[in-house]
């Protein structure tokens, strides 16, 4: 694969190694494609001071009409909390999770407005989500909210980082049908 | 979004004293017995230009600066 992410060190905490290691994580280790690569402007590394997190994921996008049209998106780790390469591997492993979800819903319409609708009910099914436990934003938690659950599943399925899912009290590991479904959201829908 | 909750400060003060690395500021968070508030989540902004609207959305903060 010859897209790159882009990866700005603007803590300068990361030696040329762990920085060429960090670059290239999500695209030796993780589930990706060159579209939604493409859709990411840049991961960057930012101390964002104790704040209670130690990234997030972010998009931006532009709607014109009923149309909805350049989506980028940007992922931000915090070296506040992240001390080692390791560390900003595993947080980057889940905000790129929420890149490749919440990116190809967008893609295919399923949801436009991330949190103002919850995840597909073949998702909630699947996952064996109660939806009165379950919210489709952060309004019972962050533990609660349907995203997070998703972008702890790819973790937990697509990278190097699948002994850490921070839902497993609550729903258990993800089966064989969430990496199918997880894997089939990056398909082209028309097939 | 990721939060950082008092088992996940543990970890990571636990990984990075391993790897050796200054955890002073983290040790001194985890002393608070809790944080005033909770992370931003989910946050939202829009902004009308002309017939398009700029929307940015967020698992955490809105911050314009993320995208330059």
């Amino acid at each position: 694969m010859t897209t790159k992410i882009r990866l700005i060190d603007e803590a300068g905490v990361l030696s040329q190694d762990e920085f060429n290691r960090l670059k290239s994580f999500v695209i030796d280790h993780c589930l990706c494609t060159t579209d939604d690569l493409a859709k990411l402007k840049h991961v960057k590394i930012r101390n964002d001071g104790a704040s209670g997190y130690s990234g997030y994921w972010t998009a931006q996008f532009v709607v014109v009409d009923a149309d909805v049209k350049e989506v980028t998106a940007a992922i931000i780790l915090n070296s506040h909390y992240l001390k080692t390469v390791e560390q900003m591997e595993r947080t980057l492993a889940h905000e790129f999770g929420h890149h490749w979800t919440l990116g190809y819903y967008m893609d295919r319409r399923e949801m436009i407005g991330w949190f103002n609708e919850p995840a597909p009910r073949l998702y909630y099914r699947i996952r064996g989500l109660d939806p009165e436990n379950f919210a489709k934003d952060y309004s019972k938690g962050w533990h609660y909210c349907d995203k997070e659950v998703l972008a702890e599943d790819y973790k937990h399925l697509f990278s190097p980082y699948s002994g850490d899912h921070r839902m497993k009290h609550l729903v258990g590991n993800p089966i064989f049908e969430v990496k199918d479904y997880i894997w089939n959201l990056g398909k082209p829908y028309w097939i | 979004m990721q939060e950082v909750t008092k088992e996940e400060l543990k970890q990571l003060i636990e990984e990075a004293k391993k790897a050796g690395k200054d955890t002073s500021e983290l040790e001194a968070e985890m002393e608070r017995v809790a944080r005033a508030e909770a992370p931003p989540m989910g946050q939202k902004k829009e902004k009308k230009e002309g017939e398009r609207k700029i929307v940015i959305e967020s698992t955490g903060p809105v911050k314009e600066e993320d995208f330059k």
